[in-house]
């Protein structure tokens, strides 16, 4: 046994003095600098146009290109964001336009293709589920900042944890990874994770402090592969964008004393602590206050954090396709056994950024399509319409009669607000028929209705 | 414009009439100067009218109940040794000593306070004064009916515990509504609601923390407001006396040996904008009518179908006027002073009709319900009031709101938060303050080791588990 012990630690020592050597690092640096590209799109906002880039990877030779869903912040709005193109890094800069084929909230990244798959000989770059063992080393390659002319840079470590959670991240050290939107590879050569946005750690290429950011402050943790291969089997299509499945319920994980109480020690419980009437939960009949113990037959999984049950399962339930039925185990009532509801699961609802917005110039306001979040975070009735103010310029005149951003429009004129399309037909006609005439409007706002008179510059 | 003006012309007559009946050679003038020979009389007549008081005020930080010091002013109103002050300075206050001219301390004790006007009666303790052979006089309460900007005032009190403080200066404005578009955000201790149902005096007079509570006086020594607000500069503000000699008399008229004096008011569950630049916009002539802003949930006013955006013309056959921001704080005193569950007749101009509503008023409430601690349990919690729950957009007002943690206690490591509303405890049901101190009660003197809380987080109910230890 003693020997043997001794003979792990040996092979294992080896491994990690070993590493990747210089020359197979050189390789695989010259191998994969192809297939990184930058994605780029303008932001075009109501005060202007910025220009917003990061760092993807070709995933097929019809020019899919794959980033993370944080270059895409929800604060964008699906319709502000145009002219979007991929970048081929290179003395002979290459920018190809392409077509967004949206968020893909099932593994948080994004996908965009090339408008001519002919543009470019693409070099695909393909991933790899694997099981990463702490202490192996892992190398990345990703891009630096536009100064740097986007030239590909090279990165080693160590993996120093594996963490359990919704997600599993690759915890890393001594250095850390390539930037927000790498691939990571293991020893030998194959590509076994992304890198993912992560807090304190810039995802644009286009505007950063200094050019070195990157470098200077590496990401800590990856995503292994086999978190996000459902996105690389079946990605969106310009057709087909995702719509993650959506359960229309709260749930929380329970502490170690609340699960003691109920007798649930050892037993991975979710607690519903709300749920949507007019939702797949609702119809299904889950209560607050309802135990979910399995789906479909299999007990929940924990994370590090016991608490971590809920988020875990509804991770799970997001990358379940619409339109499947899941069977939930359920304790309602003590010493009773858990019920079986099945739940027919549909498509989330639409998105604020996913809304239709509308961009008065002349009082400086946009409002938006109002969607089911709304409704649910300011407790509407459900049969409630208007729409929701999402931007104010500054010292516009909107702002001046002291409009807030989230502010629900009920009624524009004294006629009731029944949607976008509604309200600005009726601001147009009647910005037609009275240029400078102010209009006034009611809000709904923390409970609270607001008349409010908003004069358009004289 | 004009319609001020009309004010101010009155204000004028009614200081001229008066002047004219008052005695003393200072009063003959309309607006008495500040002589040198009358600051110095007024002086000598106020000083043995003004205390400094010092005031252990409750509040609950940590889970408990606790005591803060702070230093304030205020004024003796009779020979009874009735003092009035601000609430921020003597309300909720459980230990109040006040130090007379001569510099001699004597124990007070809370009469009764009233937020909504940052007001508060206090008692000195005659025994006390008897005992220690201890003089004083009290002041005359003038009227702030009369004043007019431009007319000298004087204030005194204790600013920075700088007892006998004696500063001077004029009125600045008399009708001084401290927010633009009519919505009341003011609040004392964070929570409790004023400023509401008055408008303020404005004076250039200094001004600063600790002059809280004294008074504002004429030029003959009269009693015009209680000196609240220092806005730095020389903008400074002070409730009109008239207000707080009502506040006084009410306060005195409903206080008991075992109860506190209160101000009671009604309430539609209505709040108003003034209607200036929206006459045309609803069809109505100039200084008609106050419009609606908002209908609170669950209010008098909503269960009898007033509308946000209806126009109020009339209460009871009176007419209505809510033109500017400073006619909106007259107005809601206006509905207080109803007789709570009376029934009153509003005239409401709906769009291109006239509707008329009869509807009882209720009793005014504030978002801050009552509070208290559950010491074994590491929490302080408050009453969910109706007006909280609005605010909050609850579902109902059961229940009790977490307003403070005890780091290392049972609540705090079931990781109960501040703003959590307790729902139920033990699979009982937590209708309001009352019920949760029963159920404390009980399950204290059970020593329950484990107790188990629901409790709402936002729109998310959750079950907690208080591990509870019970020491000697």
């Amino acid at each position: 046994m003693r020997n043997m012990a001794g003979l792990l630690v040996c092979v294992l020592a080896a491994a990690a003095w070993a590493g990747i050597d210089a020359q197979r690092a050189r390789d695989l640096y010259e191998k994969v600098t192809p297939s990184l590209v930058v994605v780029q799109y303008t932001y075009d906002g109501e005060v202007g146009r910025r220009e917003l880039a990061g760092a993807g990877v070709v995933l097929s030779d019809d020019g899919l290109v794959m980033t993370t869903i944080a270059l895409f912040p929800a604060q964008i709005a699906n319709s502000q964001m145009k002219e979007f193109k991929i970048i081929i890094p290179g003395d002979e800069e290459k920018e190809i336009p392409a077509v967004f084929l949206g968020r893909d909230e099932r593994s948080d990244l994004a996908f965009v293709k090339a408008a001519d798959k002919a543009a470019h000989a693409w070099v695909p770059l393909p991933f790899e589920q694997t099981k990463l063992q702490v202490g192996q080393t892992v190398c990345s390659v990703g891009l630096l900042p536009k100064e740097a002319g986007y030239r590909s840079y090279y990165a080693e470590a160590f993996v120093s944890a594996i963490l359990r959670g919704p997600v599993q991240h690759i915890l890393v050290s001594p250095d850390g990874v390539a930037g927000v939107g790498s691939p990571v590879f293991d020893e030998k050569g194959r590509a076994v994770g992304f890198v993912m946005g992560q807090q304190g750690r810039g995802v644009l290429l286009s505007e950063t402090r200094t050019p070195l950011d990157r470098v200077n402050e590496p990401p800590r943790f990856f995503i292994p592969t086999q978190e996000f291969a459902i996105s690389l089997l079946k990605p969106p299509t310009e057709k087909e964008p995702v719509r993650v499945a959506w359960l229309g319920a709260v749930l929380t994980g329970i502490k170690k004393e609340v699960a003691e109480y109920f007798d649930l020690k050892g037993t991975n419980v979710a607690q519903v602590g709300d749920v949507v009437a007019d939702s797949p939960a609702g119809r299904a009949g889950l209560k607050t206050g309802d135990k979910i113990v399995a789906m479909d037959g299999k007990p929940l999984e924990r994370g590090d954090d016991p608490e971590e049950v809920a988020q875990i399962l509804l991770r799970k339930l997001r990358r379940i396709e619409p339109g499947k039925t899941v069977v939930l185990s359920v304790l309602r009532e003590k010493d009773k056994p858990p019920l079986e509801l099945k739940v027919k699961l549909e498509p989330q609802p639409r998105q604020p950024y996913e809304a239709d917005r509308f961009y008065a110039e002349d009082i400086g306001m946009t409002v938006r399509e109002m969607v089911f979040a709304d409704i649910y975070a300011k407790r509407l009735p459900p049969e409630t319409t208007g729409v929701v103010v999402s931007f104010l310029r500054p010292s516009s005149a909107a702002q001046t009669a002291r409009l807030q951003p989230g502010d629900l429009i009920t009624s524009l004129n004294n006629q009731p607000v029944t949607s976008l399309k509604q309200y600005e037909t009726a601001f147009q006609e009647f910005r037609k028929a009275n240029p400078a005439e102010a209009i006034v409007v009611v809000v709904t706002r923390e409970g609270a209705t607001q008349v409010i008179r908003i004069q358009p510059p004289q | 414009m004009r319609m001020r003006a009309g004010l101010i012309v009155a204000g004028v007559f009614a200081a001229l009439l008066a002047g004219g009946c008052a005695a003393g050679r200072a009063n003959r003038h309309p607006f008495p100067p500040a002589t040198p020979e009358a600051v110095v009389e007024v002086t000598r007549l106020i000083f043995p009218a003004v205390v400094r008081i010092d005031v252990k005020r409750e509040f609950y930080e940590r889970g408990k109940r606790q005591l803060r010091a702070g230093i304030g002013s205020g004024v003796i109103v009779d020979d009874q040794g009735r003092i009035l002050t601000n609430y921020h300075v003597a309300g909720r206050s459980a230990e109040i000593y006040v130090t007379l001219e001569n510099k001699e301390r004597v124990r007070a004790r809370l009469v009764g306070d009233d937020h909504w006007t940052d007001l508060a009666v206090l008692q000195m303790d005659m025994e006390e004064v008897k005992r220690k052979g201890l003089s004083f006089r009290h002041a005359q309460l003038g009227t702030s009916r009369t004043l007019v900007p431009g007319q000298d005032v004087m204030a005194v009190g204790t600013p920075f515990g700088l007892a006998r403080t004696l500063t001077l200066g004029v009125v600045s404005n008399t009708d001084r509504t401290l927010s633009a578009d009519g919505a009341d955000e003011q609040k004392i201790d964070g929570m409790y609601e004023t400023g509401i149902f008055y408008n303020w005096i404005q004076m250039d007079t200094p001004i600063n923390p600790g002059n809280s509570g004294g008074p504002l006086v004429d030029l003959t020594g009269k009693v015009v407001g209680i000196n609240t607000r220092g806005g730095g500069q020389n903008l400074n503000f002070a409730i009109p006396i008239d207000i707080a000699a009502e506040v006084l008399q009410k306060i005195l008229a409903t206080a008991g040996p075992d109860r506190k004096g209160r101000v009671e008011r009604s309430d539609l569950g209505i709040s108003f904008k003034p209607l200036h630049e929206l006459e045309q916009f609803y069809g109505i002539d100039i200084n008609t009518g106050a419009l609606i802003n908002s209908v609170d949930r669950g209010s008098t006013a909503m269960k009898n179908g007033v509308h946000a955006q209806d126009i109020l013309l009339e209460i009871n056959g009176q007419p209505v006027n809510a033109r500017f921001p400073e006619e909106l704080a007259p107005l809601r005193k206006r509905i207080a002073d109803l007789p709570v569950g009376s029934n009153v007749t509003l005239k409401l101009r709906r769009g291109k009709d006239t509707v008329t509503v009869t509807l009882p008023t209720e009793k005014l409430q504030s978002a801050a319900g009552e509070e208290a601690e559950a010491r074994a349990w590491g929490l302080s919690v408050r009453d969910v009031t109706r007006a909280y729950a609005n605010e909050k957009q609850l579902d109902d007002e059961n229940g009790v709101v977490v307003t403070s943690i005890s780091p290392g206690f049972a609540a705090a490591k079931a990781d109960l938060q501040e703003g959590d509303v307790i729902r139920a405890i033990n699979e009982k049901p937590v209708t309001d303050l009352e019920a949760f101190l029963e159920i404390y009660r009980d399950s204290t003197q059970q020593k329950q080791q484990t107790v188990l809380v629901q409790v709402q987080r936002g729109r998310t109910s959750r079950p907690a588990v208080m591990k509870v230890s019970f020491k000697e």
